[in-house]
């Protein structure tokens, strides 16, 4: 979907310069929210004000909305039936296994990212996944507690990273 | 019963501290089951449906706002999917400034490590409710690799795990 968007407003349209849309994107993936919601504000907001971003807001969302709300109708509609139990039976654990999936990808993406920092941020990196789940896992925490945790806790790296590199500055 | 501005300021809050996709999973989930507003049954139903249809995967929400307090519930949803990437307007004038700052990156980087450890817990929480027997284990683990190989649609891996628990009921 990204692909797409970025095929219409970039190649087709021109509305926005390759380098600007990147930008765009980056500031959409620190954005609260789904990314692609927030690239669409911008993109809206950007091209035309206020007005815009509710045309291309509504454009982007009514139709993908519709077909979620329509689907999910459906199915309390006939959830009774054998053969559409059955075949949830087959659904569910799939959806499980593609939850997981993702879950997986998150985890190489950013325990590349630790690996490239050094092996202690990857190191840190796995203590805090694994903090994560105990802590939530056994009910010690409840999952906005371990959030504002495990993010203070990269912060506090982030920042001694910075005093540390300083260092090496002056050093140098 | 739901209170429906509680239920709101829920999404709202799993909304707000999410980077997009299933990442506001593990609050939302906490929160309403805690609450004993929905099931860990409804949670999969909701992330098959945000699976097939189309658009960003974090409309799984809608479903979910339906499934737990219909149509209503699925225009909260939505309400609170649109209201925090907002924010992007804001992060647009300030990015320059504390985008790259690497205390606000190690703050994402903390955040997105305590999601994949959780998110490792919520599987097995749903397998767990789902029931363990042969047949959805093998579906399990065979939609994990099906899905990791990049060329399959989530949505034909969907329907044909459909088909499998379809015949597996009908054999059985």
């Amino acid at each position: 979907m990204l692909f797409l968007m970025r095929r219409t407003v970039v190649e087709r349209r021109g509305w926005l310069s390759d380098e600007a849309f990147t930008r765009a994107y980056a500031i959409c993936q620190i954005t609260p929210g789904i990314n692609l919601v927030a690239l669409t504000i911008l993109i809206g907001w950007r091209l035309g004000g206020p007005v815009g971003m509710l045309v291309s807001l509504g454009g982007m969302l009514l139709p993908s909305a519709g077909v979620t709300v329509l689907l999910t109708a459906l199915y309390t509609r006939f959830q009774q039936n054998e053969l559409i139990e059955a075949a949830l039976n087959g659904i569910i654990p799939a959806t499980i296994g593609l939850t997981l999936l993702l879950a997986l990808a998150m985890a190489r993406q950013v325990l590349g990212e630790s690996r490239r920092q050094g092996w202690g941020s990857l190191l840190l990196a796995c203590l805090l996944i694994v903090a994560s789940a105990l802590l939530v896992g056994m009910g010690y925490l409840s999952v906005i507690a371990v959030f504002l945790l495990a993010g203070g806790i990269g912060a506090l790296a982030g920042w001694w990273r910075t005093r540390h590199t300083d260092h090496e500055k002056h050093a140098a | 019963m739901i209170n429906p501005w509680i239920f709101f300021l829920l999404l709202l809050k799993g909304s707000l501290f999410s980077t997009g996709g299933l990442s506001n999973l593990p609050i939302v989930y906490d929160d309403l089951l805690a609450r004993g507003w929905a099931d860990e049954r409804q949670f999969t139903e909701a992330l098959a449906v945000g699976k097939i249809s189309p658009g960003p995967t974090g409309l799984w929400v809608l479903s979910l706002g339906y499934l737990v307090h219909g149509p209503p519930g699925a225009l909260l949803a939505l309400l609170a999917l649109t209201l925090p990437p907002m924010l992007v307007l804001v992060l647009d004038k300030v990015y320059r400034r504390i985008g790259q700052h690497p205390v606000v990156q190690g703050f994402v980087w903390g955040l997105s490590l305590a999601v994949v450890g959780i998110f490792a817990v919520i599987a097995v929480r749903m397998v767990r409710d789902h029931g363990v027997d042969v047949g959805s284990v093998s579906i399990l683990l065979a939609s994990l690799w099906i899905g990791s190989i990049r060329r399959i649609p989530f949505v034909a891996l969907l329907a044909g795990a459909g088909v499998v628990g379809i015949l597996l009921y009908l054999v059985l």
